[in-house]
């Protein structure tokens, strides 16, 4: 999103200036010449002195827009979201190393898989933000494709809630407001119910966990805001027969 | 033996569709009869069991447990535990003593000790994939991905009692 925004403005910021000029009157070149009583037809000696002045307008414009670009890139590097989490599926089974895990639908096995979570909270006010938009780990799948469930799931206790085919974990009930990072992870079993469809694929988030659609929506263009997410899905996909 | 595949199911299920025979054994889960050794049958189980909404039944590690521990509150022994890969000799040991004490003296100690086993095993990823129990002479076994074995018909009540939930949530 942001490397597509700072793209958009690098091409564009030479017409922009020539639209700005000729559409605006935005004329930054004139405004000096005049309030210096430059006199371009001694300079420069020009029979033009209009179309003259104006590429220099352009110009000169261009050079601000690209000064301006050039910082907007350099504050976007800096500004830091004050949060991070970091969630991935893992399989320690996996050899391929490219997130997803093959299935044999014929043996019907149960398996587990490692869904870890890292988190590192800079400000603590944003982690009490955090804890107040019911910011949440989710895990999604594929509605009847796939049985999914949490092992150890009695000992989280209030900390697990499951909506459909998602399961909502509140990592907030285990870190106090001091505590700026922290790292746990689920251990959670699926199985495919059936091959119809060969491929789906486990998701995970972090999002608010609030009932009221508006308040949810508006909570989770905040957490966007605050958190910086890493996150690693997994794929399931079905061995062929 | 007699195969049974296990499934949850929503309030509205009707059994339309899905094989016979079927037994209910509690107020979400039901259990389908099946001929083990036809591959298809049990394949072809899982499509129409989904096309009719239901959900496999998974048991994880802490599952097991609380299966254990409703074992032993029915007076069931607990012969054998299965896991996805071979144990270390001397974990093997350890387990088979655990379950030695669990069986003869029914403590709660005992029942800590397979939690916290199966809980580290985890950690390497090593779970049980089968526990046997015995009910005087029959056998019932239990398969994490859902499917039981019993040798009599009868025994479905016991199977009933080793799946009740003494806690929220145990199947979902």
């Amino acid at each position: 999103m942001k490397k597509a925004l700072l793209f958009l403005l690098s091409i564009s910021y030479q017409p922009g200036a020539l639209f700005l000029v000729w559409i605006w009157n935005v004329r930054p070149f004139t405004w000096i010449s005049d309030s210096l009583n430059i006199d371009l037809i001694k300079i420069f000696g020009t029979q033009n002195p209009i179309t003259l002045q104006s590429a220099l307008d352009v110009a000169l414009l261009a050079w601000l827009l690209n000064l301006l670009l050039q910082l907007l890139k350099i504050l976007l590097d800096k500004l830091v979201r004050p949060v991070k989490v970091e969630i991935k599926v893992k399989d320690p089974t996996d050899q391929t190393k490219n997130n997803s895990t093959l299935y044999s639908f014929a043996e019907n096995k149960s398996v587990p898989l490692k869904v870890e979570c890292e988190m590192e909270i800079k400000w603590r006010l944003v982690g009490k933000l955090l804890r107040l938009l019911k910011s949440n780990l989710t895990i999604a799948w594929p509605e009847g494709w796939l049985s999914l469930r949490i092992d150890n799931s009695n000992k989280y206790g209030q900390s697990i809630v499951k909506k459909g085919n998602i399961y909502f974990f509140s990592p907030w009930i285990s870190i106090s407001d001091a505590e700026s990072s922290s790292r746990f992870q689920l251990i959670i079993f699926f199985n495919v119910n059936h091959d119809y469809k060969t491929e789906g694929s486990i998701n995970v988030d972090f999002e608010s966990a609030i009932e009221n659609k508006l308040l949810k929506f508006i909570s989770n263009i905040l957490i966007r805001a605050l958190v910086k997410k890493q996150l690693e899905h997994r794929t399931i996909s079905l061995k062929k027969n | 033996m007699h195969f049974l595949k296990l499934f949850l199911f929503e309030e509205d299920y009707s059994s339309n569709g899905v094989p016979t025979p079927q037994f209910i054994i509690n107020k979400k889960t039901v259990a389908v009869g099946y001929g083990y050794s036809k591959k298809d049958e049990y394949i072809n189980l899982l499509r129409s069991a989904s096309s009719a909404g239901l959900e496999q039944v998974i048991l994880t590690p802490s599952d097991f447990t609380d299966i254990i521990q409703n074992a032993i509150t029915n007076n069931l022994s607990i012969n054998k535990i299965d896991f996805n890969v071979e144990l270390d000799a001397d974990i093997q040991k350890y387990i088979e003593s655990v379950l030695r004490s669990l069986n003869e003296s029914h403590d709660k100690s005992s029942i800590d000790q397979i939690d916290e086993v199966l809980l580290e095993l985890m950690e390497e990823f090593t779970y049980p994939t089968k526990v046997t129990f015995t009910n005087s002479l029959n056998k019932i076994i239990i398969h994490n991905n859902g499917i039981a074995g019993i040798e009599t018909y009868d025994d479905i009540f016991k199977l009933n009692l080793l799946l009740d939930k003494q806690q929220e949530g145990l199947l979902q």
